[in-house]
């Protein structure tokens, strides 16, 4: 059976690649499964978890960028991307905190920014916690 | 002739430049090393960002229109000058300097008004020397280059830009060749040259692409994140540049320690062995007196 040879990279490293046969990644709204054969497809990512291959295996955090299908070549191309091991819990946490003060005070300007920074601490979050 | 002490001394303080010119050469080679890989790790992204943008404009074909591309008439730029923070690194800033100083004047030239961005401490004592309409001025921008910041300036560029501010906004840098050479280069950031999108190399428009949510919705993002691109690559190779250039720098100084410390022990043998015969001279003459 053909396999999809994918390769998430960030703007300053290679994240991982591999080759599989089935791959979820976070759409700009709502998970997109990925198996060989798919049409070419080009689309914007949006914050979630990427899993390359069935069952827990292969997990990472991704948030923004895009994806780029092309003859089962995936491309992914994310402004961030984690290793489920490698989150920065803290941080997340901190992100967390600074953002739900903003959204409190509703001076701020930027909501959909602090809002954003919301989603993506809490996906950190979960994601991690499911890690351990 | 000068006396022993004296050549003991300059010899003393000529090896303490050295220890701290090789200790420097060390620490340059290491952030060297780091900077080379950060600029070879980045690179598969941006050659797989290229190829998903040219496929899309390919698909999206001539009616692909944002303010990023527009092109207007030249009367107003901005230049950045991407230099480094700290000296000791040979040549670098004051060829980047020379270079961004020709360009300019070029372009006052044709009356175009020119204002100009320094990122770094080195190019801010440029733009007070040269007297330039400095704007923005920033430091620090090649310590610790990551997309983020490259995301951010690229974000107050892009708005400028689209503000009318500026009709066109060019980055000068030291292009990364290898650790021993480095060149200045100019770059235009925006307006986003289509020709890097559309003239190249097209690839044959695949019918079947699906783009979602479509090619026009999501070419705004991608051109901002082609000129966040841009930047972030020259802060990649402008960080290698440095270091690799210091690395140069203070190796050759190094050396040239070295050599002058050789003369200097030939001095110093020399003077010594005068003072001996003196002193033997001074003594049998004596001893024949008797």
């Amino acid at each position: 059976m053909a396999e999809l040879q994918v390769s998430v990279l960030t703007p300053s490293k290679i994240v991982a690649k591999a080759s599989t046969t089935y791959l979820q990644v976070p759409g700009y709204d709502g998970y997109l499964g990925i198996l060989p054969g798919h049409t070419s497809f080009v689309t914007e990512l949006g914050v979630g978890e990427l899993k390359i291959g069935e069952g827990d295996k292969e997990v990472y955090f991704v948030s923004g960028g895009y994806l780029d299908v092309n003859n089962d070549k995936v491309t992914v191309m994310a402004d961030v991307a984690e290793p489920l091991p490698q989150i920065d819990r803290k941080r997340a946490e901190e992100a967390m905190k600074r953002a739900l003060q903003r959204l409190d005070q509703k001076t701020d300007v930027d909501i959909i920014r602090a809002q954003a920074a919301l989603m993506r601490a809490q996906m950190r979050l979960d994601l991690s916690a499911r890690a351990r | 002739m000068p006396s022993l002490k004296d050549i003991r001394r300059r010899i003393g303080s000529v090896k303490n430049t050295q220890k701290i010119t090789r200790a420097m050469k060390l620490v340059s080679a290491a952030k060297f090393a780091r900077a080379n890989s950060a600029v070879t790790n980045a690179r598969p992204y941006g050659v797989a960002f290229d190829a998903m943008v040219e496929r899309i404009v390919a698909m999206a074909g001539d009616d692909v229109e944002s303010p990023l591309l527009e092109q207007r008439p030249e009367r107003k730029s901005l230049f950045i000058v991407l230099s480094t923070d700290r000296g000791f690194c040979g040549g670098l800033n004051s060829n980047l300097f020379k270079f961004s100083v020709l360009r300019i004047a070029e372009k006052r030239k044709e009356n175009i008004e020119i204002e100009m961005v320094p990122w770094g401490k080195r190019a801010k004592l440029f733009s007070t020397k040269m007297k330039y309409k400095a704007v923005n001025a920033r430091e620090k921008v090649l310590e610790k280059p990551s997309y983020q910041t490259a995301k951010d300036l690229a974000d107050e560029l892009i708005k400028k830009f689209a503000d009318k501010e500026y009709d066109r906004i060019y980055i000068c840098y030291v292009e990364f060749l290898s650790a021993m050479a480095q060149r200045a280069t100019i770059k235009q950031v925006l307006p986003v040259g289509k020709s890097r999108a559309v003239d190249a190399p097209v690839a044959v428009a695949d019918a079947t692409l699906l783009v979602e949510p479509g090619p026009k919705e999501l070419l705004e993002g991608l051109l901002k994140r082609v000129v966040a691109s841009t930047i972030f690559k020259c802060m990649l190779e402008g960080a290698a540049s440095e270091h690799g250039a210091r690395m140069t720098a203070m190796d050759s100084a190094t050396n040239n320690a070295q050599e002058v410390l050789r003369g200097m022990k030939i001095e110093y043998n020399r003077a010594r062995q005068a003072a001996i015969t003196k002193e033997l001279i001074e003594i049998t003459s004596g001893a024949q007196a008797l």
